[in-house]
């Protein structure tokens, strides 16, 4: 095979498939893959053919999938892990389990809610049975320290409430928030991605949202 | 007065009314303040949230992670082993809670140990405060002149011992006074709040002049050292001492190692596919390299920077836990690489954070259960002691019974001094398996473990008549039915 020298964040060269470089940089008549597409919850795009060559064993198609909805895909992972270093794992468990299991990756909808519950299953199954993780961690979920600053303390306190509301809310609950306040999905579409009514969805949402907030006054109430 | 139900909140926060739901919301929220309130703070979570989760990461972050789940999807796909799974920044489980919230200021090897005693104490790190005061004591002019015109006249004694004591009270605080770990304190002798000032301890010297012996003669300062030093670490390993053994071999001086080459890139054919490659952690040249001393055709071993006895360190061996419950320890790679791999003394194999460690071996392995190692109950020689005469209690006890056994008891004839003792002879009541089975029956009536059973009654012999003639207990033919009463005989008493 061969392989085209690339260099990694830090200049040391790595090698690549050619072919994928070829892909990901759009030369070789291939086509850039810095296009996501606009609506890659609702609409399927080019995840069909994307599937459908990576089921037929082409890896670059794969790759250009996984590049296509990696960061919705990262959004994801940290709002279930809640934790920079779990995220990545989970990211890296998720794109391994679907390449082991493309046979079952749908065809004619979008790929991206079949790997966010993908990534959803993989974290409950390490999970289960063990203790839960910390709402709260020692660093904020993006790796950043909980500092202040110009804000107060209080700014940093509201923000541990709110997350620890969250981690406390169901699994499902978590999801259905993470698709409005993250991805600003509407009803309809969190409906069509969920499975869930939207009479429902908008019920759960509202119902998460009074939960949060009751832990946020009880927290104040506390302090 | 009706309020506004959540549900109609959370919808209008969404922007998911319209026509009159939306006129009647907004209507209410114009008059209601409590209801204000209420969406302003499920507003105000909802920007907490998005602030924390909405992880927003750069492009060079995707790439490098694209790149990991690049190397897995084409070793998967392509029936080649997995490459481990790789993370950038530690899990969850493998945070240090200590570790400062800035980032690692960069190495200062020009400043050689007094920078890494620095380091140590605190100087120069944001956040913690010196473990020593950065202030110069205050000087008093007019004590001072009379201390010179003392010294001139020869009078030494008002001289005192200098102390450090109340450099706090001068020394002015502006802002938020620290208060310093536990740990610190103790080491440091600073008394905590609440405690009794104790005196100052003189740090002990150790003086090994009466074994400086032939062997050791003629061999400079520092070699003598570290020949004292090596025979206490040998005597504190190991209690019995060296008997007869090899005598020590002369030292020498040799160099340190030399640092680690840099990372020199590999060529492209000879790289591994698409396996990201860690930065290893960067190791501060020592401008002028220290020497060690080990003996002649030993092995050279990495042995611990000396200043790594001064400073600060938290013990993780077990023993000294134990000893010290007070120190909380974090048994963590952050926590056993010493200081001075980072601060720039003596070079150091290159240190990996654990979390640019493989976090799996294999895909394959990741969804095992982790095993947890039973822990070895080791015995301690107080137990096998105390087992051993336990054992020993028990059977001469047994020994001694047996013994009085055969010794004759003291009512038999020709029994010694020494009284026999026989146990009592247990009979099982009501019948004795060692008693005869012809003997009788205190109350024939009962039934014992020797009344016969009726089978074993002779069973009539003689020949029987075929035509179903009556016939009597011996077996002839009778004449008349034999009945009840002629079976039992005459009743008594008629």
């Amino acid at each position: 095979m061969r392989v085209s020298p690339a260099e990694n964040l830090w200049g040391v060269p790595v090698s690549i498939p050619l072919t994928v470089t070829a892909v990901r940089r759009g030369g070789a008549g291939g086509r850039a893959l810095d296009e996501t597409p606009e609506r890659p919850w609702t609409e399927p795009g080019q995840d069909p053919e994307w599937i459908i060559a990576a089921q037929r064993g082409d890896v670059a198609s794969l790759l250009a999938l996984v590049n296509a909805h990696r960061r919705p895909l990262w959004r994801a992972c940290i709002s279930i892990t809640r934790h920079l270093g779990e995220a990545e794992l989970l990211f890296q468990e998720t794109i391994a389990h679907a390449a082991r299991n493309l046979r079952a990756a749908p065809v004619a909808r979008p790929v991206l809610p079949w790997l966010v519950r993908l990534a959803r299953q993989i974290e409950n199954a390490k999970l289960r049975g063990r203790e839960p993780r910390p709402s709260v961690g020692l660093r904020r979920p993006s790796g950043e320290p909980w500092l202040a600053g110009a804000r107060g303390s209080h700014w940093v306190d509201d923000e541990q409430r709110s997350l620890h509301a969250f981690a406390q809310l169901h699994s499902d609950d978590q999801w259905l928030l993470t698709m409005r306040l993250f991805e600003r999905l509407p009803y309809a579409d969190i409906a069509r991605v969920t499975g869930i009514p939207v009479p429902r969805v908008m019920n759960r949402i509202a119902l998460a949202r009074e939960y949060i907030e009751r832990v946020h006054e009880l927290g104040e109430e506390a302090a | 007065m009706n309020h506004l139900t959540v549900q109609q909140l959370s919808a209008a926060l969404d922007g998911a009314l319209g026509g009159p739901s939306l006129e009647l919301v907004v209507h209410h929220l114009a008059h209601c303040h409590e209801c204000r309130d209420r969406q302003a703070g499920l507003a105000r979570n909802d920007d907490a949230l998005r602030r924390l989760l909405s992880h927003d990461p750069h492009d060079f972050f995707l790439d490098d992670l694209e790149r990991r789940v690049e190397a897995l999807t084409v070793a998967i796909m392509r029936g080649l082993p997995v490459p481990p799974m790789v993370t950038s920044s530690p899990l969850q489980s493998e945070e240090d809670p200590y570790a400062s919230a800035e980032p690692p200021l960069p190495a200062r090897p020009e400043l050689g140990p007094a920078g890494a005693i620095a380091h140590e104490a605190g100087f120069g790190r944001i956040g913690l405060k010196p473990t020593a005061s950065s202030q110069a004591p205050m000087a008093d002019p007019a004590e001072a002149q009379r201390l010179l015109e003392a010294l001139e006249r020869g009078e030494t004694g008002d001289f005192t011992e200098l102390t450090a004591q109340d450099q706090r009270d001068h020394a002015s605080v502006d802002g938020p006074k620290f208060d310093l770990p536990g740990w610190i304190k103790q080491a440091s002798g600073t008394p905590k709040p609440g405690e009794a000032p104790r005196p100052r301890e003189v740090q002990k010297l150790e003086l090994f002049f009466e074994h400086l012996n032939d062997r050791n003669a003629n061999l400079p300062h520092d070699a003598v050292e570290e020949v004292f030093r090596r025979e206490g670490a040998a005597q504190a390993e190991s209690p019995v001492r060296d008997v007869g053994g090899p005598p020590l071999l002369p030292f020498r001086a040799l160099p340190a190692p030399p640092a680690p080459a840099p990372v020199t890139p590999a060529t492209p054919a000879a790289a591994a596919p698409a396996v990201p490659v860690v930065p290893a952690p960067r190791v501060p040249a020592a401008a002028d390299p220290p020497v060690r001393l080990t003996p002649l055709g030993a092995p050279s071993a990495p042995e611990p920077h000396p200043l790594s006895r001064q400073l600060p360190f938290v013990s993780t061996r077990p023993s000294e836990q134990l000893e010290r419950p007070d120190v909380v320890t974090k048994e963590t790679p952050w926590r056993r690489a010493p200081a001075w791999t980072k601060a720039g003394g003596e070079s150091s194999p290159p240190f990996q954070p654990p979390h640019q460690a493989p976090v799996t071996d294999a895909y394959e392995q990741v969804n095992e259960p982790r095993r947890r190692p039973v822990p070895r109950v080791k015995p301690t020689p107080r137990f096998a002691a105390a087992w051993l005469l336990a054992t020993a209690s028990v059977g001469g006890l047994l020994v001694l019974l047996l013994v009085l056994q055969f010794l004759p008891p003291a009512d038999s004839p020709g029994a010694t001094a020494w009284r026999g003792f026989r146990l009592p002879n247990i009979r099982f009541a009501p019948g004795d398996s060692t008693a005869p089975l012809d003997a009788p029956s205190l109350d024939p009536a009962l039934h014992s473990a020797t009344t016969p059973f009726p089978v074993e009654s002779p069973v009539p012999g003689g020949e029987f008549p075929l035509d179903g003639s009556p016939v009597d207990s011996t077996g002839l033919p009778s004449d008349s039915l034999a009945t009840a009463a002629d079976t039992l005989g005459p009743v008594p008493g008629r």
